[in-house]
């Protein structure tokens, strides 16, 4: 169907410097990953934002929260662990938990245990949803610049060649030119979803680390509550 | 609820989606450059359909000439060869006559006065034995000569026609040279010819253009108009535009002589749609 005469994208990759077919195929795999981390993140962050729900919708029901430990508990056991919210929660039940049975220990350091034990969690979750983020941002921010070195090295290059005719004529230059700007194409490719990705996922992970935030203070005057109302058992 | 580790799904689809929009990208391409091969852009396109063609004629009718001239020369010399053969046998033949009958007639003097004449018969014999034997060298000379004349004639010949070989061969590679030559005249004019609205597709200007060996014009005459004298205005104009064919300046001056120093251009627009 192509005449040999037209030039098609294929046959310029094909024919491209190997300086910029080396550039090409950074940023494909630049592109490939970034795209594997957008739906993986994607995943991630939607299941947590899921199991956020349906803690809250658990903890608020007026379960009692020793119950709500034993099925977190058991449900840890049978299949997969528990994630986002629930991990915040049992960490923090668990040390209050110790703490109180132990005894003789006061009120303000088994509050301030449980609350350290949910930071410590609280940072792991963090860490968690944040995870790969920088790689996007990484490749949004770079891949232009690289696709732009492709392409100032293949007009370079076909500048080269064009030196060497006697006659400059449009044919000479526009393949070599071409050749080029598929790097530069290449790298926005690679960049625009990266840098979208990065901007929305960014944002999910702050509301998400958000409602962590105030789950923990919540539970904490929960917590609170509970300890000032049963002095000294 | 769980901290899920999607990454062979998302490797999965991620190599999917590439692949897809390689592959969409590919197809499209193809199918626009077979659109594109349908309806081609219009370009402008100056032939240079005949450069000089009186001094090709010329050359050729010199040639040809020599050729003639040539084999004329070649037809005479061996006609000459076969007369001056046929005059010495003529002549070997005359004298053996000669000597034959002179015999005879010794031999009735021999009868007639046998004794008295004997010794100087005798010595006739001799002398006329001589002189035969004479006769027979400077045949054999004659003969030698005409065989070294003939082998040098060969040996001319034979250098005549390396030569022409030669030239020849030269004359392909000239030709080769002319066709470069003229490529890039043609570009260079194609490049300032700007068409004129009022042109149209049968339209064939022919300018007639003199140049020195530096590349520059002298003059630009037109030799056939189209009839329409914006589109004749434009032909010249894009020749004089040029004004120097430095391309030219390396050129050889035979081969500049010969096929530059007058030659003809000729226009037509080629693929108007009109």
């Amino acid at each position: 169907m192509a005449v040999s005469e037209s030039i098609n994208v294929w046959g310029l990759i094909v024919a491209a410097t190997l300086p910029v077919q080396l550039v090409m195929l950074i940023l494909l795999m630049a592109s490939v990953v970034s795209w594997v981390m957008i739906i993986q993140r994607w995943l991630v962050l939607s299941a947590a934002v899921r199991g956020m729900e349906g803690f809250e919708k658990r903890f608020w029901s007026g379960m009692d929260l020793s119950q709500l430990f034993r099925e977190g508990s058991s449900q840890q056991k049978e299949s997969s662990q528990v994630g986002g919210m629930e991990n915040i929660f049992r960490a923090g039940f668990k040390e209050f938990m110790r703490l109180r049975q132990q005894g003789g220990i006061e009120s303000d350091a088994v509050m301030g245990g449980a609350q350290r034990a949910m930071r410590v969690a609280y940072s792991r979750e963090e860490e968690k949803l944040e995870k790969n983020l920088t790689f996007l941002a990484t490749v949004g921010s770079v891949s232009p610049y690289i696709g732009l070195f492709g392409t100032v090295i293949g007009i370079m290059n076909s500048f080269i060649s064009l030196a060497s005719q006697s006659q400059a004529s449009l044919q000479v230059v526009a393949p070599g030119i071409a050749e080029a700007l598929i790097a530069t194409a290449m790298g926005l490719f690679a960049a625009i979803p990266a840098v979208v990705a990065y901007n929305r996922y960014s944002s999910r992970v702050e509301s998400l680390t958000n409602n962590y935030m105030t789950f923990i203070e919540e539970f904490a005057s929960i917590l609170h509550r509970q300890v000032y109302s049963t002095p000294g058992k | 609820m769980t901290v899920f580790n999607g990454y062979p799904l998302s490797v999965v689809l991620a190599v999917l989606l590439h692949v897809s929009v390689v592959g969409a990208l590919l197809y499209f391409q193809q199918a626009d450059t077979a659109v594109i091969d349908i309806v081609r852009p219009p370009s402008v396109k100056a032939l240079l359909v005949n450069e000089n063609p009186q001094a090709r004629n010329e050359q050729v009718q010199q040639r040809q000439a020599q050729q003639e001239r040539d084999q004329r020369a070649e037809r005479e010399r061996q006609e000459q060869q076969r007369l001056e053969a046929a005059q010495a046998e003529q002549r070997r033949e005359q004298a053996e006559r000669e000597a034959e009958e002179q015999r005879v007639a010794e031999r009735q003097q021999d009868q007639e006065r046998r004794q008295a004449e004997q010794r100087q018969a005798e010595q006739q014999r001799v002398a006329e034995e001589q002189r035969q034997r004479e006769a027979e060298e400077r045949r054999q000379q004659e003969v030698a000569a005409e065989q070294e004349r003939q082998r040098q004639e060969q040996a001319q010949a034979q250098a005549l026609a390396q030569q022409e070989a030669d030239s020849r061969e030269l004359a392909e590679t000239d030709a080769e040279l002319v066709m470069a030559y003229s490529a890039v005249i043609h570009d260079l004019v194609q490049q300032y010819w700007s068409r004129p609205p009022s042109a149209r597709n049968g339209m064939v200007v022919v300018l007639r253009i003199r140049m020195v060996p530096t590349g520059d014009i002298l003059d630009v005459a037109i030799v056939q108009s189209s009839g329409d004298f914006a589109f004749d205005r434009a032909a010249e104009s894009a020749v004089l535009k040029v004004n120097r064919f430095t391309e030219l300046q390396g050129m050889d001056p035979r081969l500049f002589d010969r096929n530059f120093r007058t030659f003809l251009l000729t226009f037509r627009p080629q693929d108007l749609l009109n």
